[in-house]
Protein backbone atom coordinates (compact mmCIF):
# COMPACT_ATOMS: atom_id res chain seq x y z
CA UNK A 1 0.00 0.00 0.00
CA UNK A 2 1.03 3.67 -1.16
CA UNK A 3 0.23 6.79 -1.37
CA UNK A 4 1.82 10.24 -2.26
CA UNK A 5 1.75 11.98 1.03
CA UNK A 6 2.47 15.63 -0.67
CA UNK A 7 -1.34 16.76 -0.33
CA UNK A 8 -1.80 15.64 2.91
CA UNK A 9 1.06 16.84 4.34
CA UNK A 10 0.64 20.21 2.35
CA UNK A 11 -3.38 20.28 3.70
CA UNK A 12 -1.96 19.31 7.46
CA UNK A 13 0.29 22.54 7.33
CA UNK A 14 -1.91 24.67 5.99
CA UNK A 15 -4.87 24.20 8.63
CA UNK A 16 -2.74 22.99 11.92
CA UNK A 17 -2.54 26.67 13.41
CA UNK A 18 -6.26 26.97 13.52
CA UNK A 19 -7.76 23.58 13.60
CA UNK A 20 -7.18 20.91 16.05
CA UNK A 21 -5.24 17.75 15.54
CA UNK A 22 -8.39 15.52 15.36
CA UNK A 23 -10.46 18.07 13.17
CA UNK A 24 -7.76 17.90 10.67
CA UNK A 25 -7.26 14.17 10.92
CA UNK A 26 -11.15 13.35 10.88
CA UNK A 27 -11.87 15.56 7.64
CA UNK A 28 -8.87 14.02 5.84
CA UNK A 29 -10.20 10.47 6.88
CA UNK A 30 -13.89 11.89 6.08
CA UNK A 31 -12.51 12.84 2.39
CA UNK A 32 -11.05 9.10 1.70
CA UNK A 33 -7.89 9.16 2.54
CA UNK A 34 -6.16 6.48 4.81
CA UNK A 35 -5.98 6.90 8.54
CA UNK A 36 -2.51 5.38 8.68
CA UNK A 37 -1.76 7.41 5.48
CA UNK A 38 -2.86 10.81 7.88
CA UNK A 39 -0.68 9.43 11.18
CA UNK A 40 2.24 9.33 9.16
CA UNK A 41 1.86 12.90 7.53
CA UNK A 42 1.14 13.88 10.90
CA UNK A 43 4.27 12.40 11.67
CA UNK A 44 5.95 14.27 9.26
CA UNK A 45 4.91 17.83 9.90
CA UNK A 46 5.90 16.79 13.20
CA UNK A 47 9.30 16.21 13.66
CA UNK A 48 9.21 18.97 10.52
CA UNK A 49 11.80 16.78 8.35
CA UNK A 50 10.66 17.25 4.23
CA UNK A 51 7.71 15.82 3.10
CA UNK A 52 8.27 11.84 2.14
CA UNK A 53 9.12 11.54 -1.76
CA UNK A 54 5.80 10.14 -3.50
CA UNK A 55 5.26 6.28 -2.59
CA UNK A 56 6.52 6.64 0.30
CA UNK A 57 5.51 3.14 1.56
CA UNK A 58 4.33 1.37 5.18
CA UNK A 59 1.87 2.79 7.84
CA UNK A 60 5.12 2.96 10.69
CA UNK A 61 8.48 5.03 10.71
CA UNK A 62 7.26 8.46 11.26
CA UNK A 63 4.22 7.58 12.85
CA UNK A 64 4.10 9.02 16.47
CA UNK A 65 6.29 5.81 17.80
CA UNK A 66 9.90 8.21 17.11
CA UNK A 67 8.55 10.95 20.03
CA UNK A 68 10.23 8.95 22.70
CA UNK A 69 12.60 11.15 24.64
CA UNK A 70 15.48 11.64 23.00
CA UNK A 71 14.93 11.08 19.53
CA UNK A 72 16.87 12.21 16.95
CA UNK A 73 14.29 14.27 15.30
CA UNK A 74 12.82 15.80 18.21
CA UNK A 75 13.68 19.56 18.32
CA UNK A 76 16.78 20.06 20.94
CA UNK A 77 14.27 22.67 23.27
CA UNK A 78 11.89 19.55 23.14
CA UNK A 79 14.36 17.09 24.36
CA UNK A 80 15.66 19.34 26.69
CA UNK A 81 12.47 19.61 28.75
CA UNK A 82 11.78 16.00 27.92
CA UNK A 83 14.81 15.10 29.79
CA UNK A 84 14.97 13.36 33.13
CA UNK A 85 18.54 15.04 33.72
CA UNK A 86 17.00 18.34 33.81
CA UNK A 87 13.84 17.84 35.86
CA UNK A 88 16.47 16.46 38.45
CA UNK A 89 18.59 18.93 38.47
CA UNK A 90 16.05 20.98 38.78
CA UNK A 91 14.12 19.86 41.29
CA UNK A 92 16.81 18.37 43.47
CA UNK A 93 18.38 21.59 43.33
CA UNK A 94 15.56 23.65 44.30
CA UNK A 95 14.85 21.04 47.31
CA UNK A 96 18.42 21.46 48.29
CA UNK A 97 18.39 24.58 48.65
CA UNK A 98 14.90 25.55 50.41
CA UNK A 99 15.57 22.16 53.39
CA UNK A 100 19.27 21.91 53.88
CA UNK A 101 19.74 26.17 55.31
CA UNK A 102 16.17 26.13 56.16
CA UNK A 103 16.40 23.66 59.01
CA UNK A 104 20.13 24.88 59.61
CA UNK A 105 17.95 28.29 59.80
CA UNK A 106 15.22 26.46 62.61
CA UNK A 107 17.57 24.85 64.21
CA UNK A 108 19.98 28.26 64.90
CA UNK A 109 16.47 30.36 65.76
CA UNK A 110 15.29 27.66 67.79
CA UNK A 111 17.92 27.72 69.82
CA UNK A 112 18.41 31.04 69.72
CA UNK A 113 22.05 30.27 67.99
CA UNK A 114 22.80 33.50 65.92
CA UNK A 115 26.27 31.51 64.61
CA UNK A 116 24.21 28.71 63.12
CA UNK A 117 21.71 31.20 61.74
CA UNK A 118 24.34 32.68 59.83
CA UNK A 119 26.11 30.01 58.18
CA UNK A 120 22.25 28.92 57.16
CA UNK A 121 21.69 31.95 55.22
CA UNK A 122 25.75 31.67 53.99
CA UNK A 123 24.79 28.08 52.68
CA UNK A 124 21.75 29.39 51.13
CA UNK A 125 23.90 31.97 49.19
CA UNK A 126 26.61 29.72 48.27
CA UNK A 127 24.47 27.53 46.79
CA UNK A 128 22.60 29.77 44.41
CA UNK A 129 26.07 31.37 43.53
CA UNK A 130 27.41 27.76 43.05
CA UNK A 131 24.86 26.50 40.96
CA UNK A 132 24.71 29.50 39.19
CA UNK A 133 28.39 29.05 38.19
CA UNK A 134 28.12 25.33 37.77
CA UNK A 135 25.22 25.76 35.62
CA UNK A 136 27.36 27.91 32.89
CA UNK A 137 30.26 25.69 32.55
CA UNK A 138 27.84 22.94 31.99
CA UNK A 139 26.06 24.23 29.63
CA UNK A 140 28.22 23.21 26.67
CA UNK A 141 29.39 19.75 28.30
CA UNK A 142 25.64 18.60 29.68
CA UNK A 143 23.17 21.61 28.37
CA UNK A 144 20.27 19.38 30.51
CA UNK A 145 22.57 19.91 33.85
CA UNK A 146 23.18 23.69 33.49
CA UNK A 147 20.08 24.66 31.79
CA UNK A 148 18.41 22.56 34.95
CA UNK A 149 20.75 24.27 37.68
CA UNK A 150 20.39 27.74 36.22
CA UNK A 151 16.56 27.67 36.07
CA UNK A 152 16.64 25.79 39.67
CA UNK A 153 18.28 29.42 40.90
CA UNK A 154 16.02 31.51 38.71
CA UNK A 155 12.90 29.58 40.83
CA UNK A 156 14.17 29.51 43.84
CA UNK A 157 15.16 33.35 44.04
CA UNK A 158 12.21 34.75 42.06
CA UNK A 159 9.45 32.81 40.54
CA UNK A 160 8.36 30.06 43.91
CA UNK A 161 8.83 32.81 46.73
CA UNK A 162 6.52 34.94 44.26
CA UNK A 163 4.47 32.62 43.95
CA UNK A 164 4.37 31.52 47.85
CA UNK A 165 3.73 35.15 48.68
CA UNK A 166 0.96 35.95 46.56
CA UNK A 167 -0.93 32.58 46.97
CA UNK A 168 -0.33 31.44 50.70
CA UNK A 169 -1.15 34.61 52.90
CA UNK A 170 -3.74 36.40 52.58
CA UNK A 171 -7.40 35.49 52.46
CA UNK A 172 -10.16 34.69 49.33
CA UNK A 173 -11.98 37.80 48.14
CA UNK A 174 -15.09 35.88 48.99
CA UNK A 175 -14.42 36.34 52.60
CA UNK A 176 -12.78 39.94 51.49
CA UNK A 177 -16.01 40.95 50.37
CA UNK A 178 -17.86 40.23 54.33
CA UNK A 179 -14.67 41.75 55.81
CA UNK A 180 -13.12 44.33 53.50
CA UNK A 181 -9.22 44.79 53.77
CA UNK A 182 -8.49 45.03 57.44
CA UNK A 183 -6.57 47.58 57.60
CA UNK B 1 -16.66 23.61 58.32
CA UNK B 2 -12.73 23.98 59.17
CA UNK B 3 -10.88 26.67 58.32
CA UNK B 4 -7.82 25.59 59.85
CA UNK B 5 -6.85 21.49 58.68
CA UNK B 6 -4.10 20.72 60.70
CA UNK B 7 -2.03 22.87 63.61
CA UNK B 8 0.77 21.25 65.17
CA UNK B 9 2.10 23.95 67.50
CA UNK B 10 3.81 27.06 65.41
CA UNK B 11 2.75 24.64 61.83
CA UNK B 12 -0.98 26.14 61.29
CA UNK B 13 -2.47 24.64 57.71
CA UNK B 14 -5.35 26.72 56.65
CA UNK B 15 -7.71 24.68 54.54
CA UNK B 16 -7.90 27.24 51.97
CA UNK B 17 -4.45 27.74 51.21
CA UNK B 18 -4.03 23.73 51.47
CA UNK B 19 -6.79 22.92 48.75
CA UNK B 20 -5.75 26.29 46.48
CA UNK B 21 -2.24 24.43 46.24
CA UNK B 22 -3.65 21.46 45.89
CA UNK B 23 -5.85 22.66 43.30
CA UNK B 24 -3.00 24.60 41.71
CA UNK B 25 -0.39 20.80 41.37
CA UNK B 26 -3.40 19.20 40.37
CA UNK B 27 -4.13 21.73 37.61
CA UNK B 28 -0.35 21.86 36.50
CA UNK B 29 -0.30 17.95 36.32
CA UNK B 30 -2.94 17.54 34.12
CA UNK B 31 -1.99 20.64 31.98
CA UNK B 32 1.75 18.56 31.59
CA UNK B 33 0.01 15.63 30.50
CA UNK B 34 -1.85 17.48 27.81
CA UNK B 35 1.23 18.91 26.50
CA UNK B 36 2.95 15.78 26.38
CA UNK B 37 0.12 13.90 24.76
CA UNK B 38 0.26 16.60 21.81
CA UNK B 39 4.36 16.88 22.01
CA UNK B 40 4.07 20.61 23.01
CA UNK B 41 6.42 19.83 25.72
CA UNK B 42 9.38 22.45 25.00
CA UNK B 43 11.13 24.69 26.70
CA UNK B 44 9.41 27.68 25.43
CA UNK B 45 6.24 26.41 26.66
CA UNK B 46 8.33 25.70 30.06
CA UNK B 47 8.56 29.48 30.38
CA UNK B 48 5.39 30.22 29.12
CA UNK B 49 3.57 27.95 31.80
CA UNK B 50 5.92 29.72 34.82
CA UNK B 51 4.70 33.25 33.14
CA UNK B 52 1.29 31.51 33.37
CA UNK B 53 1.28 31.15 37.39
CA UNK B 54 3.40 34.18 38.55
CA UNK B 55 0.81 36.57 36.13
CA UNK B 56 -2.33 34.26 37.68
CA UNK B 57 -0.91 34.60 41.15
CA UNK B 58 0.24 38.82 40.88
CA UNK B 59 -3.30 38.63 38.74
CA UNK B 60 -5.59 37.10 41.52
CA UNK B 61 -3.88 40.13 44.31
CA UNK B 62 -4.19 43.18 42.02
CA UNK B 63 -7.88 42.48 41.38
CA UNK B 64 -8.59 42.91 45.30
CA UNK B 65 -6.76 46.41 45.07
CA UNK B 66 -9.12 47.28 42.08
CA UNK B 67 -11.52 46.26 43.72
CA UNK B 68 -11.07 48.68 46.91
CA UNK B 69 -8.24 51.21 45.69
CA UNK B 70 -8.96 53.83 48.03
CA UNK B 71 -8.38 51.87 51.29
CA UNK B 72 -4.99 50.26 49.67
CA UNK B 73 -3.54 53.67 48.06
CA UNK B 74 -4.14 55.38 51.08
CA UNK B 75 -1.91 53.12 53.02
CA UNK B 76 0.14 52.70 50.60
CA UNK B 77 2.99 54.52 52.28
CA UNK B 78 2.42 53.58 56.04
CA UNK B 79 1.92 49.99 55.37
CA UNK B 80 4.68 47.24 55.15
CA UNK B 81 4.05 45.11 51.82
CA UNK B 82 3.75 42.06 54.14
CA UNK B 83 1.00 43.35 55.90
CA UNK B 84 -0.46 44.32 52.51
CA UNK B 85 0.04 40.35 51.63
CA UNK B 86 -1.40 38.92 54.68
CA UNK B 87 -4.24 41.23 55.39
CA UNK B 88 -5.67 41.40 51.61
CA UNK B 89 -7.45 39.00 49.59
CA UNK B 90 -7.14 36.82 46.26
CA UNK B 91 -9.58 36.60 43.64
CA UNK B 92 -9.92 34.27 41.32
CA UNK B 93 -10.89 36.02 37.99
CA UNK B 94 -8.20 38.18 38.72
CA UNK B 95 -5.95 35.07 38.62
CA UNK B 96 -7.48 33.89 34.91
CA UNK B 97 -7.12 37.37 33.65
CA UNK B 98 -3.54 37.66 35.12
CA UNK B 99 -2.20 34.24 33.71
CA UNK B 100 -4.31 34.66 30.68
CA UNK B 101 -1.81 38.31 29.76
CA UNK B 102 0.97 36.63 31.22
CA UNK B 103 0.99 33.59 28.86
CA UNK B 104 -0.43 36.20 25.52
CA UNK B 105 2.82 38.48 26.75
CA UNK B 106 5.16 35.11 26.82
CA UNK B 107 4.51 33.80 23.59
CA UNK B 108 4.43 37.00 21.88
CA UNK B 109 8.08 37.40 23.36
CA UNK B 110 9.38 33.44 22.69
CA UNK B 111 7.41 34.29 19.20
CA UNK B 112 5.31 31.20 19.58
CA UNK B 113 3.07 30.77 17.63
CA UNK B 114 1.01 27.28 18.46
CA UNK B 115 -2.19 27.63 20.64
CA UNK B 116 -2.03 25.95 23.96
CA UNK B 117 -5.88 26.85 25.23
CA UNK B 118 -6.69 23.20 24.87
CA UNK B 119 -4.45 22.23 27.11
CA UNK B 120 -5.18 24.75 29.79
CA UNK B 121 -9.40 23.96 29.08
CA UNK B 122 -9.79 20.51 31.58
CA UNK B 123 -7.05 21.94 33.68
CA UNK B 124 -8.53 24.52 35.00
CA UNK B 125 -12.20 23.82 35.96
CA UNK B 126 -10.48 20.90 37.81
CA UNK B 127 -8.06 23.48 39.17
CA UNK B 128 -10.89 25.70 39.76
CA UNK B 129 -13.41 22.49 41.78
CA UNK B 130 -10.69 21.91 44.21
CA UNK B 131 -10.02 25.44 45.34
CA UNK B 132 -13.42 25.82 45.88
CA UNK B 133 -13.77 22.84 48.54
CA UNK B 134 -11.03 25.23 50.07
CA UNK B 135 -13.54 28.14 49.91
CA UNK B 136 -16.14 26.35 51.29
CA UNK B 137 -14.57 24.42 54.37
CA UNK B 138 -13.09 27.35 55.15
CA UNK B 139 -16.64 28.65 56.82
CA UNK B 140 -16.12 31.66 54.20
CA UNK B 141 -19.80 33.83 53.85
CA UNK B 142 -21.51 31.20 51.11
CA UNK B 143 -24.74 33.70 50.17
CA UNK B 144 -27.94 35.47 50.13
CA UNK B 145 -30.70 33.68 52.26
CA UNK B 146 -32.41 31.09 51.34
CA UNK B 147 -35.59 28.42 52.03
CA UNK B 148 -34.38 25.72 49.79
CA UNK B 149 -33.87 22.50 51.34
CA UNK B 150 -29.99 22.62 49.99
CA UNK B 151 -29.50 25.85 52.05
CA UNK B 152 -26.36 25.56 54.67
CA UNK B 153 -26.04 27.86 57.26
CA UNK B 154 -22.43 28.64 59.53
CA UNK B 155 -21.83 28.28 62.88
CA UNK B 156 -22.52 31.42 65.34
CA UNK B 157 -18.53 31.86 66.38
CA UNK B 158 -17.72 31.76 62.35
CA UNK B 159 -20.41 34.11 61.74
CA UNK B 160 -19.48 36.99 64.88
CA UNK B 161 -16.01 37.07 62.61
CA UNK B 162 -17.62 38.44 59.03
CA UNK B 163 -18.99 42.13 59.57
CA UNK B 164 -20.98 42.11 56.29
CA UNK B 165 -23.16 38.41 55.97
CA UNK B 166 -26.27 39.22 55.50
CA UNK B 167 -27.70 35.90 55.63
CA UNK B 168 -25.56 34.65 58.56
CA UNK B 169 -28.87 34.22 61.00
CA UNK B 170 -30.24 31.44 59.21
CA UNK B 171 -29.46 29.04 55.92
CA UNK B 172 -27.70 30.68 52.99
CA UNK B 173 -27.29 29.72 49.46
CA UNK B 174 -24.39 27.16 48.71
CA UNK B 175 -22.94 29.45 46.55
CA UNK B 176 -19.33 27.58 46.41
CA UNK B 177 -21.08 24.36 45.88
CA UNK B 178 -22.69 25.92 43.02
CA UNK B 179 -19.54 26.70 41.26
CA UNK B 180 -17.82 23.33 42.28
CA UNK B 181 -20.73 21.43 40.74
CA UNK B 182 -20.36 24.21 37.63
CA UNK B 183 -16.76 23.11 36.96
CA UNK B 184 -16.63 19.70 37.86
CA UNK B 185 -19.94 19.36 34.95
CA UNK B 186 -17.28 21.50 32.75
CA UNK B 187 -13.94 19.37 33.04
CA UNK B 188 -16.32 15.98 32.39
CA UNK B 189 -17.87 17.74 29.45
CA UNK B 190 -14.56 18.91 27.93
CA UNK B 191 -13.35 15.95 28.62
CA UNK B 192 -15.85 13.82 27.05
CA UNK B 193 -16.90 16.10 23.61
CA UNK B 194 -13.95 18.54 23.30
CA UNK B 195 -12.57 16.89 19.93
CA UNK B 196 -16.41 17.87 18.71
CA UNK B 197 -14.92 21.73 19.13
CA UNK B 198 -12.53 22.10 15.48
CA UNK B 199 -10.96 25.08 16.11
CA UNK B 200 -7.53 24.86 18.05
CA UNK B 201 -7.68 27.52 22.06
CA UNK B 202 -11.76 27.44 21.69
CA UNK B 203 -12.52 25.02 24.17
CA UNK B 204 -10.65 27.21 26.51
CA UNK B 205 -12.50 30.12 25.28
CA UNK B 206 -16.16 28.78 25.37
CA UNK B 207 -15.04 26.99 28.78
CA UNK B 208 -14.65 30.76 29.93
CA UNK B 209 -17.53 32.42 28.39
CA UNK B 210 -19.74 29.66 30.10
CA UNK B 211 -17.93 30.32 33.45
CA UNK B 212 -18.11 34.09 33.18
CA UNK B 213 -21.86 33.97 32.71
CA UNK B 214 -22.54 31.52 35.23
CA UNK B 215 -19.90 33.29 37.66
CA UNK B 216 -21.87 36.37 36.78
CA UNK B 217 -25.03 34.48 37.46
CA UNK B 218 -24.22 33.37 41.04
CA UNK B 219 -22.87 36.40 42.16
CA UNK B 220 -26.53 37.28 42.27
CA UNK B 221 -27.15 34.52 44.58
CA UNK B 222 -23.33 34.90 47.13
CA UNK B 223 -24.29 38.23 48.56
CA UNK B 224 -21.41 40.30 47.33
CA UNK B 225 -21.45 43.94 48.35
CA UNK B 226 -22.48 46.32 45.11
CA UNK B 227 -20.22 47.91 43.77
CA UNK B 228 -21.40 49.95 40.60
CA UNK B 229 -25.20 50.55 38.86
CA UNK B 230 -26.22 47.45 40.95
CA UNK B 231 -23.75 44.98 39.79
CA UNK B 232 -21.34 43.48 42.74
CA UNK B 233 -17.23 44.09 41.70
CA UNK B 234 -16.69 40.85 40.38
CA UNK B 235 -19.70 41.03 37.86
CA UNK B 236 -18.47 44.25 36.26
CA UNK B 237 -14.81 42.43 35.78
CA UNK B 238 -17.06 39.85 34.10
CA UNK B 239 -19.10 41.85 31.97
CA UNK B 240 -15.39 43.71 30.75
CA UNK B 241 -14.01 39.79 30.35
CA UNK B 242 -17.00 39.32 28.04
CA UNK B 243 -16.25 41.57 25.37
CA UNK B 244 -13.01 39.99 23.80
CA UNK B 245 -14.67 36.33 24.27
CA UNK B 246 -17.41 37.54 22.11
CA UNK B 247 -15.34 39.73 20.05
CA UNK B 248 -13.56 36.51 19.30
CA UNK B 249 -16.20 34.27 18.28
CA UNK B 250 -17.88 36.50 16.24
CA UNK B 251 -14.86 37.83 14.21
CA UNK B 252 -13.84 33.98 13.98
CA UNK B 253 -17.29 33.61 12.60
CA UNK B 254 -17.11 36.19 10.19
CA UNK B 255 -14.26 35.29 8.40
CA UNK B 256 -15.48 31.75 8.23
CA UNK B 257 -13.05 29.97 10.07
CA UNK B 258 -16.09 27.94 11.73
CA UNK B 259 -16.30 26.31 7.99
CA UNK B 260 -13.50 24.35 7.39
CA UNK B 261 -11.56 23.72 4.02
CA UNK B 262 -11.75 20.91 2.18
CA UNK B 263 -9.11 18.13 1.73
CA UNK B 264 -7.95 17.99 -1.45
CA UNK B 265 -9.59 14.74 -3.32
CA UNK B 266 -7.42 11.70 -2.10
CA UNK B 267 -5.45 10.52 -5.01
CA UNK B 268 -4.67 6.99 -5.41
CA UNK B 269 -1.47 5.43 -6.54
CA UNK B 270 -1.03 2.33 -7.62
CA UNK B 271 -1.20 -1.09 -5.73
CA UNK B 272 -3.72 0.86 -3.41
CA UNK B 273 -7.89 0.80 -3.25
CA UNK B 274 -9.44 3.47 -4.88
CA UNK B 275 -10.05 5.82 -2.09
CA UNK B 276 -14.21 6.68 -0.94
CA UNK B 277 -14.92 9.88 -2.28
CA UNK B 278 -17.03 12.24 -0.35
CA UNK B 279 -20.89 12.04 -0.15
CA UNK B 280 -20.65 15.62 -0.96
CA UNK B 281 -17.94 16.36 -3.34
CA UNK B 282 -20.09 13.29 -5.53
CA UNK B 283 -23.15 15.49 -4.96
CA UNK B 284 -21.60 18.41 -6.75
CA UNK B 285 -20.04 16.27 -9.60
CA UNK B 286 -23.53 14.89 -9.90
CA UNK B 287 -24.69 18.65 -9.93
CA UNK B 288 -22.12 19.68 -12.22
CA UNK B 289 -21.03 22.24 -9.87
CA UNK B 290 -16.81 22.72 -10.16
Amino acid sequence: MSIDLTAIIEYIRQNRQTYTREAITSQLVTAGYNPADVEAAWGSVDVGVPAPPSGYAGTTGLSGGNWDSGSPEQPRSQRLVSSPAFWGYMVGFILLSYILPGGLFWLGASNSDGLIVNIAIGMFILLQLGALVAGVVSLSRNRPRGVGLMTGVLMTLVVLPICAFTIFFGMCLASLGALGPSF
Amino acid sequence: MYPVLYENGWLVLYTHDFFTVVGLLAALALYYYELRKRNMLGFEIFWISIAAVVGGSLGARLIVVLDNPAAYFSNLGSMPLSYFLTHSGKGIIGGIVGGYLAIALTKRLFKYKHSTGDCYAPAIPLGMAIGRVGCFFSELPLGTPTDMPWGISVSQQAASQFAVCPGCSGKMHPSMVYEIIFHLAAFALILRYRNLVRVQGDTLKLYLLAAVVFRFLVEYVRGSREYAFGFTSAQVALLILTVPLVIHFVRQWRRGVYRMPEPPVARASPGRREPVMPTRLVRDKEAGLP
